[in-house]
């Protein structure tokens, strides 16, 4: 029995990055808290390390599957299962019309218990499914692809039906760090147990969806292949989408609060169905004892030096920084710039920056460090560099700044807010960097060079961001807030009897 | 790897009349061709004396002949549905190496089993160590013939086939004719086992011509036949329906012991010649199969995956309706005329054959009850086709349950209610089927998507 039941999806302990960071810092900073974990993910692999080490307060673990089915031996089609089937058909197509009270329905009866008249066979074989399914065809207009009708419709609703089914560990407080498949999980929750439920969302996990979507080439398409732009809705994608967002509601729909990190996000959030009392905006936040106390350099280096710190991954842009570096490399040829972020998880990009470092000749100024610890790089540059073309908050752009290191950054998620101030006290501190457009990579070149030739600016942006932060990025304060949300929901009702 | 499929329907593509011929009789070959000469012997060796061979001689070899083409198609029929989905796995994974170790093997196999089997069965027979050798040797022969012919419809030189079944059958006769005029039985058997050994020696040279191989030999079949253990048991069943009611009646009163083989040639040679009329269903079948109804077949899976409509594919599955219909009614129609004619002329039949004129209601019945076989064994030939493997176990158990039960019932009734047992048995297998095909088809798009397995995501 725990106090907070966290419920992941593909972040701590697995990967590191943000998200992860937050996790791990949350439950580290409330020490007198039992946490416990869940972990969606899609398929058991092998062997996955362990990215961080698991606190004292973390009292249990769990990972669950998304696509990982034991489809038992079927039971004969008794009465049973014919009125389980019959009020799920009807709570199916209430929630498809968008009410979402007929959730609970749902999700009492499909479980995990022993007495559950339907199983996973029933669900993935039986000739009601099949029947159903084939209703739900014929109501599509136009006559979509039905071998990928079918395996869609599969894809879909086994990994929900397979969470419906998933035991959750006793807890007082559920919280979800993301909608999608943990705020789903989160919802079943909510709803089973009658403990509160909060979300916190970093990124707007429908609209990452929808990018993936779109960029995917394995979802089949119903428009036909010209280069014509048509408004033709492409059936299969509208489809992934739609799922998503309405998984996204139903979360907000049964969140008893929901979080975000910036105001930009919240308004997000409220567009998507968020109801608008609910939400609330606790921003990240950092130590600043540990960051404060950095050894820092009085003056500018000649040459400069940059620091590019994250993941080694597509969505950070990582190519876009070296191009930009070869263009700075103009006017200082002995520029030094560090990527200081763990290369192990898209290996190919990593090895095509690498490539691309040596085809540029770039191999003198770019050192890659892998996976380091935040506090041992900020003593070394200049600039901290953001190239990212998707992001939420960052929690480096709040290290950089607490250590006095002004920023250069895309104006991707709460970037522009975190260095130009969001609510207009927070504004009138003055900017702590420099915002340039996505992939642009002349802006960014020009911005560092505004920053680097200009040591006044340089030392007034360096002020900016350690009082910005000081202001209002302190872990201190993300933590209390979170203990007193935690305390308020402990205490909102009566225990479940064990 | 097109074998025998691609021949015949290029064969058909063409126009001719030669051609179509050729693929009738290459057909009928390959279906029927070994069964057939095996039963054109008995009737020879055994009922056309022209040599020294006296009554008693007479009857043991017909014994023999018997009970070798019984236990050597039960031996091999139980596992050989299961090893032949073994090698269809195969050659869908294109692992066409395997087959030929996996041949090697499973003769290998069958013949261990078989020859314990056998030397179990002979050693309390009252005859001569020698005549029972060789009847342990025709069993092993024939066994090994079974197997070869699995692997048949690999090949496309029918050329090569027919050769190989001519000369063993031509061969085997002069040598058992020749050999028996002094030798009298055992050479006779001999010359017999040597003629069915030469077509299952030049059928084999051909299959290692045609498959290449890395390994000689190889026991991987043995797990898949744990794995298929519904067909091992449709095997079984199978075989126990086929050959219950003749046991039944050997055992019974109207049975006798001809050197210690218990025997009914009353029943027994009304069955085997009835049974010869199967000929022309298996054929035509065989035929239709390999060419239009697998066409068709072929269309209904590949438009699935093509990304259409339900609609279209509900479309090809209309064609495989259509063509299983004119399958079945082709059948029908020459089955039908082919088991009426010779009902109509059993009494000339049964003169021509030496048979007993007693025996004309009984050859009747046992044609009728033929034609309704050759139409039950179609139906599961396609069921198993659709991998209907608990239909087809049902049909099997159908046929052998109710063919125990009704032949009993006729040996109390008397003679004239012979062979009715086996028609019963027949029918109650052929109606279990036909309905659970027709089902099957109706619902051909439930079992193609809902059936289908979900693997974990590599």
């Amino acid at each position: 029995m725990s106090d907070v039941c966290l419920i992941l999806e593909g972040t701590f302990p697995f990967v590191v990055g943000g998200v992860s960071a937050w996790v791990y810092d949350l439950i580290r900073g409330l020490p007198d808290l039992k946490f416990s974990v869940i972990h969606i993910s899609p398929m058991p692999t092998t062997f996955r390390e362990l990215k961080y080490e698991f606190p004292k307060n973390l009292v249990f673990f769990e990972e669950t599957y998304l696509f990982d089915y034991q489809i038992e031996k079927r039971g004969s089609w008794s009465w049973r299962k014919r009125r389980a089937w019959k009020e799920l058909a009807r709570a199916y197509r209430d929630l498809l019309r968008g009410r979402m009270n007929a959730f609970p329905t749902l999700a009492r009866w499909i479980h995990g218990g022993i007495d559950c008249p339907l199983n996973l066979h029933d669900f993935a074989h039986s000739e009601p499914t099949w029947k159903f399914i084939l209703s739900q065809y014929h109501r599509e207009k136009g006559h979509p692809s039905f071998i990928d009708y079918f395996w869609t419709w599969r894809l879909l609703h086994l990994p929900l039906i397979q969470l419906l089914r998933t035991p959750l560990p006793e807890a007082s407080v559920y919280h979800a760090v993301s909608t999608g498949y943990a705020g789903f999980l989160a919802s079943i929750a909510r709803v089973r147990t009658q403990r509160p439920m909060l979300l916190t969302e970093h990124g707007i996990y429908t609209r990452e969806r929808k990018m993936e979507i779109f960029q995917s080439s394995w979802i089949h398409s119903e428009l036909p292949k010209s280069l014509a732009i048509t408004t033709t809705r492409d059936f299969f994608r509208d489809w992934w989408i739609r799922t998503f967002s309405w998984m996204s509601r139903l979360t907000y729909t049964y969140a008893d609060a929901i979080l975000t990190l910036f105001e930009r996000n919240r308004l997000l959030q409220i567009e998507e169905g968020a109801g608008a009392s609910k939400t609330r905006v606790i921003p990240n936040g950092v130590v600043l004892s540990r960051l404060r106390n950095i050894p820092r350099p009085g003056g500018l280096h000649v040459p400069p030096r940059l620091l590019f710190f994250g993941r080694v991954v597509p969505i950070k842009d990582v190519k876009t920084f070296v191009k930009v570096i070869k263009e700075l490399t103009v006017i200082w040829p002995n520029l030094e710039a560090r990527i200081a972020g763990p290369t192990d998880e898209d290996v190919p990009y990593y090895q095509e920056c690498e490539q691309l470092v040596r085809s540029l000749q770039l191999g003198q100024n770019i050192r890659f460090l892998g996976r380091v610890e935040a506090e041992t790089v900020y003593a070394w540059p200049d600039l901290l560099v953001l190239t990212s073309i998707s992001e939420a908050q960052p929690l480096v752009i709040l290290e950089a700044n607490a250590c006095g290191i002004p920023v250069v950054a895309t104006d991707v998620g709460a970037c522009r807010e975190l260095l130009e101030g969001a609510a207009p006290a927070d504004r009138a501190l003055g900017p702590s960097g420099l915002i340039t457009p996505v992939g642009d990579v002349a802006a960014l070149a020009r911005s560092i060079r505004t920053l680097m030739e200009n040591p006044v600016l340089y030392k007034r942006m360096a002020f900016a961001g350690r009082q910005r932060v000081n202001r209002s990025y302190r872990q201190e304060v993300l933590l209390a807030e979170y203990q007193s949300l935690y305390e308020n929901a402990m205490e909102a009702q009566p225990p479940w009897p064990a | 790897m097109a074998g025998i499929g691609f021949r015949l329907r290029e064969l058909a593509q063409k126009e001719s009349l030669w051609a179509t011929l050729q693929v009738h009789i290459y057909s009928a070959m390959i279906s029927s061709g070994p069964w057939v000469i095996t039963i054109l012997n008995l009737f020879i060796i055994s009922l056309w004396n022209p040599g020294a061979m006296d009554d008693v001689d007479r009857a043991t070899m017909f014994c023999m002949i018997s009970y070798a083409m019984a236990f050597s198609f039960v031996i091999t029929g139980t596992v050989s549905l299961a090893f032949t989905r073994y090698l269809a796995d195969q050659v869908y994974q294109e692992k066409y190496e395997e087959l030929l170790p996996a041949l090697n093997g499973f003769l290998l196999f069958i013949l261990t089993a078989a020859s314990v089997v056998g030397y179990l069965f002979v050693r309390p027979l009252p005859l001569s160590a020698f005549v029972k050798f060789c009847g342990l040797l025709l069993f092993l022969a024939l066994s090994c013939l079974w197997v070869i012919m699995i692997y048949l419809s690999t090949l496309r030189d029918y050329v090569a086939i027919t050769t190989a079944f001519a000369l063993g059958a031509v061969g085997g006769w002069a040598l058992a004719l020749g050999l028996g005029k002094g030798g009298g039985l055992a050479l006779r058997l001999l010359g017999f086992t040597f003629g069915q050994l030469v077509t299952a020696a030049l059928l084999a040279l051909r299959l290692f011509k045609e498959l290449g191989a890395y390994t000689a030999v190889h026991f991987r079949f043995l797990p898949a036949i744990r794995r298929y253990s519904t067909l091992v048991a449709v095997g079984i069943l199978y075989h126990a329906g086929f050959w219950v009611d003749k046991v039944l009646f050997w055992r019974s009163p109207y049975g006798m012991r001809i050197s210690g083989f218990a025997i009914c040639p009353f029943y027994d040679t009304a069955l085997f010649f009835a049974q010869l009329t199967m000929i022309p269903t298996i054929t035509l079948f065989l035929v239709h199969i390999e060419t239009h109804f697998f066409e068709t077949y072929r269309e209904y899976y590949r438009e699935c995956v093509r990304k259409l409509p339900l609609a279209g594919i509900l479309a090809s599955k209309i064609k495989i309706h259509q063509s299983l219909r004119q399958g079945l009614e082709l059948i029908l129609k020459y089955q039908g005329a082919v088991s009426l004619l010779a009902i109509a002329s059993a009494e000339s039949l049964v003169a021509l054959f030496h048979l007993d004129p007693a025996q004309i209601p009984l050859l009747r019945i046992a044609l009728l009850g033929a034609f309704v076989q050759s139409l039950m064994h179609v139906i599961l030939i396609l069921v198993l086709y659709f991998d209907l493997q608990k239909v087809a176990l049902a049909m099997t158990a159908a046929f052998a349950f109710s063919n125990f039960l009704l032949t009993r019932l006729t040996i109390e009734m008397g003679v004239p209610a012979f062979g009715y047992g086996y028609l019963g048995a027949c029918f109650c297998a052929l109606v279990v089927g036909y309905v659970a095909l027709d089902r099957a088809v109706a619902n051909l798009e439930y079992y193609t998507f809902a059936k289908q397995p979900i693997l974990p995501v590599a």
